[in-house]
């Protein structure tokens, strides 16, 4: 049995992609200067609405609309405390990590009625979308077909943060906010708006990367499911210098590792080391590298 | 409100230095009232969800039993929390410090179990200790060398290191004699457990460690030498480089401390509750972090985490008791903690609010 082939690589696409969406996310508060740890905690947020609007309504893309919105509203209330109260971020951060998992797991009993985790086969979660000509190229194919419509649109969105960054007005200012928020507001630019709007993008595209989880990758809720997977976004963030096309390179490496930690399964290793594998190599990033953590909050900027 | 403009009040009634208690006070009302708020979403009533909760936390000489032996891991978490706090340190490896501290000192106890219990039951308390430390250091020493931000490597240690605990119980160490469906090794010797302090509960020996190592910390903090130094690289570590502190040998102290402490309420948690290791009950118990969140409430003082520790003990009792009566889930618990972190970060917000009010009411 060989380890890497393209099956692998079609896992890679799938699990990486929440790692991206959250990354970028990440990234666009860390270019308004915020130190955001509360990834996980959006995510998890959007992973649990994604499956409450799929039970709700029946309809997945609603379900991924309702992820979305309700991650956003978690992001906004995170703004609230760092922009408007000048919290500490980090501590805000874990307030709304905390926050998330005690919420979802007290919703999740509310709403499906039981604990840990909720599953049922009659959920219709994202379908995976065939691309017409791709599909019919060998290893590209395998690799980059039948994927759900977020896995497609995480690259789009690439593209779009790269657009938006550094060829957009917006752009401009929010990296102005992040570098030097007194000479961005004394330029005219509205700060808080600026960090305003860049939570409100995590947000969004943390809500994305959890529905990603739980109504593509799988379909059911389980308590706590992202599993530190913010805090590999944010380290994603951190190798890929808070830029969309070094973020999508550092994400495949992550989501590699999740690949690798599925296929080793089952072949004698023992899976706590196989499920050990992500959080390794993300240790091993962060020391290899010697990357400087961009730890600029707003309270010791203002 | 421009409270800059206040005059100092001649005669003050209320002296300033209860404003932070009565900020405190109020902030973990309206901590409760998002509880409340949360409860009434679920269709209950608010009022009968906080009745059965202090029942739940203090009604019998039970409960309040098994919040004081909740509270005991709790306030050692908190307690290491607080020397990372003092340091200017967040380690948010806790769970796995704890994890493998319990592990560590149920494989010492069952090893050396020929020794006489005055020798073991030490033995067994600094190898939980030791454990925790060395998962501890490596965070401390990355942050110090390779500038890795210690809040990322020690979360991601969590993981690690429970897993790994994981593996261990699950095979080499996994006690095979009982047929017991949960992983867990053996059990320790009798002789070193604690012993039951309350007949007919389970409020062990361990309680004592709430007596005994905040004032040794406050006296550490505050007597000393490297508490001073600890403090002052907390505060301002440029300034402390610039009075000849090592920050580098602050941060492997404080973090080896921290990850001792941490260790030790694993180690705690298996002579007093457990007797074993069993997998995922320390996890599962959510103890290192509600003990992060009595540290951040106690802003890091060590007597004070006493206080916020039994608190946060008692909600987490109570709104288990609360479950069993009413079926309002008792992660409601976990949302007033979020909240009350929130409300710290509102607190000066909330004591100028205060002052004003009080000041001006004395005025007039």
């Amino acid at each position: 049995m060989t380890i890497f082939d393209a099956a692998l690589l079609a896992s890679t696409v799938r699990l990486f992609t929440p790692i991206l969406l959250a990354a970028l996310g990440g990234m666009f508060t860390a270019r308004a200067g915020i130190f955001n740890v509360a990834l996980e905690g959006m995510m998890l947020v959007g992973s649990f609405f994604a499956v409450a609007g799929v039970f709700w309504t029946g309809n997945p893309y609603l379900g991924l609309l309702l992820a979305v919105a309700a991650a956003t509203l978690v992001a906004l209330l995170f703004g609230y405390f760092v922009i408007e109260i000048k919290g500490d971020a980090v501590i805000i951060g874990l307030a709304i990590n905390i926050f998330a998992l005690g919420f979802t797991t007290y919703a999740m009993r509310l709403v499906f009625g039981v604990t840990g985790g909720y599953y049922d086969p009659s959920l219709e979660g994202l379908p995976d979308i065939s691309l017409p000509i791709i599909r019919d190229i060998p290893v590209l194919g395998t690799m980059f077909s039948d994927h759900s419509i977020l896995v497609y649109g995480a690259f789009v969105i690439v593209v779009l943060a790269y657009l938006f960054l550094f060829h957009h007005p917006f752009g401009l200012h929010l990296r102005a906010v992040g570098e030097n928020p007194e000479a961005a507001g004394s330029l005219g630019i509205r700060v808080k708006r600026v960090q305003y709007v860049s939570v409100a993008l995590c947000g969004i595209l943390c809500g994305l990367a959890g529905a990603q989880l739980s109504i593509s990758l799988v379909t059911q809720f389980v308590e706590g499911m992202t599993a530190g997977r913010g805090f590999i976004a944010l380290v994603a963030v951190m190798f890929g210098q808070a830029h969309p096309i070094k973020i999508l390179g550092a994400s495949l490496l992550f989501g590699l590792a999740y690949a690798a930690s599925l296929r080793l399964q089952g072949i004698g290793i023992p899976t706590q080391f196989v499920a050990m594998l992500p959080y390794v190599a993300t240790l091993v990033v962060l020391i290899v590298t010697r990357i400087r953590p961009q730890r600029q909050s707003v309270k010791e900027q203002s | 409100m421009s409270m800059s403009a206040d005059s100092p009040a001649k005669t003050q009634r209320i002296p300033s230095a209860l404003i932070p208690i009565l900020v405190v006070l109020i902030l973990t009302i309206m901590a409760l009232l998002i509880g409340a708020v949360a409860v009434a979403i679920a269709g209950k009533s608010p009022l009968l969800a906080i009745e059965e909760l202090i029942r739940g936390a203090v009604g019998t000489r039970n409960n309040i039993a098994a919040t004081l032996t909740r509270s005991i891991p709790i306030v050692i978490c908190g307690l290491a929390a607080t020397v990372g706090f003092k340091a200017g340190l967040f380690n948010l490896g806790l769970e796995g410090q704890m994890v493998v501290g319990a592990l560590a000192s149920a494989v010492t106890a069952n090893a050396l179990q020929g020794l006489p219990a005055i020798v073991l039951l030490p033995v067994t308390i600094l190898a939980g200790c030791a454990a925790g430390a060395l998962l501890a250091l490596p965070a401390a020493w990355w942050q110090t060398r390779f500038n890795v931000p210690l809040i990322i490597s020690t979360l991601l240690l969590n993981y690690i290191a429970v897993l790994f605990v994981s593996y261990l119980v699950n095979n080499p160490l996994r006690d095979l004699s009982g047929g017991a469906a949960v992983p867990q090794t053996v059990m320790i010797p009798e002789a070193i457990r604690f012993g039951v302090i309350l007949s007919g509960t389970r409020l062990h020996a361990g309680i004592f460690a709430l007596l005994i190592l905040p004032p040794l910390l406050a006296w550490i903090f505050r007597r000393t030498r490297l508490g001073y130094q600890l403090r002052m690289t907390g505060l301002n570590p440029d300034f402390a480089a610039y009075g000849g502190i090592s920050v580098q040998r602050m941060t492997l102290l404080a973090m080896a401390a921290s990850g001792a402490l941490a260790g030790l309420a694993g180690a705690v948690q298996v002579l007093g509750v457990d007797f074993r290791f069993i997998d995922n009950s320390l996890t599962a118990g959510g103890y290192a972090w509600t003990g992060f969140i009595a540290a951040i409430l106690a802003q890091a003082n060590p007597a004070l985490v006493v206080v916020t520790g039994l608190f946060l003990a008692g909600l987490e009792v109570g709104a288990a008791g609360m479950q069993r009566n009413t079926q309002i889930p008792l992660q409601i618990a976990d949302i007033v903690q979020a909240g009350i972190i929130f409300m710290i970060a509102v607190r000066q917000r909330v004591g100028q609010w205060l002052r004003h009010i009080l000041l001006s009411e004395q005025r007039s």
